[in-house]
């Protein structure tokens, strides 16, 4: 049994982190990162691991504000960052589902920058430059400070999404982007999902910016809905806003548009939905097949499906089921791999639910072949296996 | 000691393309031993102009099988050297007549194609949809997309739209010993890791690219060009440094100098910048009509905040095409001042541009040569552009120590080597500057995860490659034939 077996332990610099990973390593104890200050919940067979705590590393390095770019240490928490960079009218064009809990590493590591994504890029377009320990003890460096720079390879891209496999990233640079002048949201009640889809298909030809597109179904609203809401959100200029305000209105015309009731709510809601829920898949599907997919899903497994959520921008599909559902018998049914093909989709599972050993059978991405790089780029950085494998949850969407 | 093309490699690819794509003739061989890196040559041992994957999976094989280096080559426009063979003895594989238009998706806004599609081509295919494809190099109207994806290729535009790395979704790759795998898809890179980005901007050493499926863009409503005109180059600097401060949404800034304009406007590439000027900023904006506008206020008090001399703005479409004419054929038209042009690439923080610009100026003048600014003002992107005389050595002497003055400049300032050229063979020495051992270990142990035979394009990017022994180049780096 290691010494570090089942404890955790909070480091609070870079040399700290080196040092335990080294004696993790010769010890041949695997490591779980966390960025907060407690034990985080630990799956069957987990028990023996280090937990080592990043919260302490959580200050700001450098914020350049005349630059667009801040370097933090991963335990800063984004509500954290955003309250910082806003007061120099800034903000990270990152939204995750909890903000105030939510540290850099962690986001890093799940890859995703939320309903942003489509607009104003992917959480690796925001992160400008990483340094992270890896399996030996060695600091690896990957990006910079700068907005732009193609030296070396790309290990931002690499540890973007890579769920804490490839080593445990210490510190970030991101870029930041001037607040909207003004932010608008709209949120339409729509006949029935394909009415949903249509609309928000439309509005995708929109010419104003629209940062956000959301279709949520009746039972992912915070209120008794019947039918699916369009959330749509969009910044710029009064001008432009105004003018999205009229075409937003002739869309509407058949349908009953909302006032701005609820708006922040619902955009909450809308965020956290899959993610607060015991169970969710999440499929990622070019737009077109949209449609049809949710028509599939509605109809194998009506009853079944709790909540629905579909960021038409991104082009994903996220549900949930009923609470009593048997979520085994439910995957048993559920041909995954054939709604990828059908669909040109890709599926992921849920965080909690998603196997820990890395199981990807259920799957039709990546191919072998493209896995098999992936191992050797992780037994490179990770010799004595002390991290998690990669978990089919991983991927920026 | 020097590799040489068996009997048995040349059969066997002289098998498998034929006499018309396999080259081994010196004469044709000279015209591939530079890109737009000139002042550093390459001989390769023979050339194979591949058609189709397949063809590039056998050809791969059966370097694998005799051990023999490749280099992936598309338009030959790298400005890093990143397209010359092995300095030992290598064989280039030339992926430019691979053209063909495989999928065009204007509902999901994607477009499959093979690799020696020509970038600005791709954008005429779609306009007619409201399309385009948003990474713009300079070199758009002949480089190929393979050889954006090497080197994860920038542009003028890419300020608001990202590099290459954004747009592309999912890649056919043929790995080091032919084996084809493929990387992402419509969907982008979903599950796994990111090799679709850890990919791109790889200069051709993990594997050779031979489809690509790209995301497009629909054209924005509104788009307007507007030149500023300053009496000197760092008042320039300092005005885009505060339209970056003050949030400004443009999709490009872009600087020129004095020496610039007046060799643009002598050319053919004429945009009717004004002569006298110290120095132009080219500010474009799109999107919405009323954002734009807005926009275009903004930016006009910011320029004239800094005393700018004139400000024109522009959003006629013969007008814009004129004032970007001028820009894109900046580095052509600086043939006029010299024989030989090197174009430097390195990137600064965006408040430290005058800084550089000004630290820049002393190292060329130390140096006693010519140079020219054009940059992408608005990332901190800086192209030094040194004129110079190839025939005369000790002007080049002077131009490779300066360059190195230059890049210690841009990292003093906190920058880094390169922004869109990539390592190549030009930057190598530079590397453990910016990285330490156990960084670049690092890389080396990634590259060899993805061909353990280290194959692919060595010499490149890493100052210690594993399959290309060093032989002293002009910079200290791989290289047999210098100027």
């Amino acid at each position: 049994m290691s010494t570090y077996a089942g404890q955790l332990i909070a480091v609070r610099n870079e040399e700290e982190l080196k040092k335990l990973i080294r004696l993790c390593g010769e010890e041949g104890c695997p490591i779980i990162p966390t960025s907060n200050e407690g034990m985080p919940p630990l799956l069957p067979g987990e028990e023996n691991h280090c937990v080592v705590s990043l919260a302490e590393m959580n200050e700001v390095l450098a914020f350049a504000a005349d630059d667009l770019t801040i370097t933090v240490g991963v335990g800063a928490k984004l509500a954290d960052l955003q309250r910082i960079v806003g007061e120099a009218g800034q903000r990270l064009a990152i939204e995750v589902p909890n903000p105030k809990s939510s540290p850099m590493g962690s986001i890093i590591g799940m890859g995703s920058s939320g309903f942003l994504g489509s607009t104003l890029g992917s959480l690796a377009d925001q992160v400008l430059g990483i340094e992270a320990i890896v399996g030996d003890g060695r600091r690896l460096i990957g990006g910079g400070r700068v907005v732009k720079n193609v030296t070396g390879y790309d290990f931002v891209r690499l540890f973007c999404g890579s769920t804490g496999s490839l080593g445990i990233i210490t510190q970030a640079t991101f870029r930041l982007r001037p607040r909207p002048l003004e932010e608008r949201s709209f949120v339409l009640e729509t006949k029935d999902m394909q009415d949903a889809i249509q609309m928000a298909q439309v509005v995708r030809r929109f010419r104003q910016t629209i940062t956000a597109l959301v279709i949520v179904d009746g039972q992912s609203t915070p209120r008794t809905q019947e039918t699916p809401l369009l959330l749509l959100r969009s910044e710029g200029s009064p001008k432009a806003l105004e003018a999205l305000s009229a075409q937003v209105d002739k869309l509407a015309q058949d349908a009953h548009k909302l006032n701005q009731v609820d708006s922040d709510l619902l955009w909450q809601q809308a965020r956290q939905f899959p993610h607060d829920q015991d169970f969710h898949l999440k499929l990622k599907l070019p737009p077109s097949k949209v449609e049809a997919c949710v028509k599939d899903l509605r109809q194998k497994n009506a009853e079944e499906t709790w909540g629905l959520v579909c960021d038409m921008q991104a082009a994903t599909i996220s549900w949930t089921l009923n609470a009593n559902r048997d979520v085994p018998a439910y995957l048993q049914s559920l041909d995954v791999k054939e709604l990828e093909t059908k669909h040109m989709a890709n599926a992921c599972l849920p965080d909690d639910l998603a196997d820990r050993e890395g199981r990807w059978d259920r799957f039709t991405h990546p191919e072998a072949a493209a896995r098999k790089i992936g191992d050797r780029i992780k037994i490179a950085f990770d010799p004595a296996g002390i991290f998690l494998p990669i978990r089919p949850i991983a991927g920026s969407f | 000691m020097k590799r040489r093309l068996s009997h048995v490699l040349a059969s066997s690819l002289l098998a498998i393309l034929g006499k018309q794509r396999f080259l081994n003739d010196p004469a044709t061989l000279h015209v591939y031993n530079c890109d737009a890196l000139t002042h550093i040559r390459v001989t390769p041992l023979a050339v194979c102009i591949t058609e189709t994957t397949e063809e590039v999976s056998r050809v791969m094989r059966a370097c694998y099988e005799a051990h023999i280096p490749v280099t992936p080559r598309g338009a030959g426009t790298g400005l890093s050297g990143g397209a010359l063979p092995c300095a030992d003895g290598g064989i280039i594989i030339d992926t430019s007549k691979m053209k063909r238009l495989l999928e065009v998706n204007v509902e999901d806004r994607y477009v499959r194609v093979e690799v020696g599609h020509v970038n600005l081509d791709l954008s005429g295919c779609v306009a007619h949809h409201d399309l385009f494809y948003a990474p713009d190099p300079s070199s758009q109207m002949v480089c190929t997309l393979g050889g954006n994806i090497a080197e994860n290729s920038g542009g003028p535009h890419t300020l608001k739209y990202g590099s290459t790395v954004g747009h592309v979704l999912g890649l056919t790759v043929v790995l080091e010993d032919g084996e084809v795998i493929q990387l992402g898809g419509v969907n982008g890179p979903v599950g796994g890791y990111d090799l679709v980005g850890a990919f791109v901007g790889s200069e051709g050493t993990l594997g050779v690219a031979t489809e690509v499926t790209v995301k497009l863009t629909p054209i924005p409503e509104k788009t307007a060009t507007l030149l500023a005109v300053f009496d000197s180059l760092p008042g320039a600097c300092r005005a885009v440094s505060d339209l970056i401060a003050e949030g400004v949404d443009a999709s490009a800034i872009e600087a020129l100098d004095q020496l610039t304009i007046q060799a643009v406007e002598a050319s053919v590439f004429a945009a009717g910048y004004p002569t006298d000027a110290a120095a132009v900023v080219l500010i474009e904006l799109d999107g919405h009509e009323e954002d734009v506008s807005y926009d275009q206020d903004r930016v006009q008090l910011i320029c004239q905040r800094h005393k700018c001399l004139s400000f024109e703005e522009a959003d006629d479409p013969v007008r814009r095409k004129e004032l970007w004419r001028g820009r894109k054929g900046a580095f052509g038209a600086m043939g006029r001042i010299a024989p030989d042009l090197y174009v430097m690439d390195c990137v600064v923080p965006r408040s430290k541009l005058e800084e550089a610009i000004v630290g820049i100026a002393a190292v060329c003048a130390t140096f006693d040569l010519r140079l020219a600014n054009v940059f992408h003002a608005g990332e901190g992107n800086l192209h030094p552009n040194i004129s110079y005389d190839g025939r005369d050595q000790d002007e080049v002497d002077r131009v490779l120590k300066a360059a190195r003055g230059i890049v210690q400049v841009c990292l003093d300032l906190g920058g880094t080597l390169s922004g869109e050229h990539g390592i190549g063979v030009e930057k190598l020495e530079f590397m453990p500057l910016l990285f330490d051992q156990n960084a670049l270990e690092l890389f080396q142990e990634y590259r060899d995860a993805w061909g353990p035979q280290g194959l692919l394009n060595p010499g490149k990017i890493l100052p210690t490659p594993r399959a290309c022994t060093e032989t002293k180049g002009i910079f200290g780096i791989p290289g047999e034939e210098t100027i």
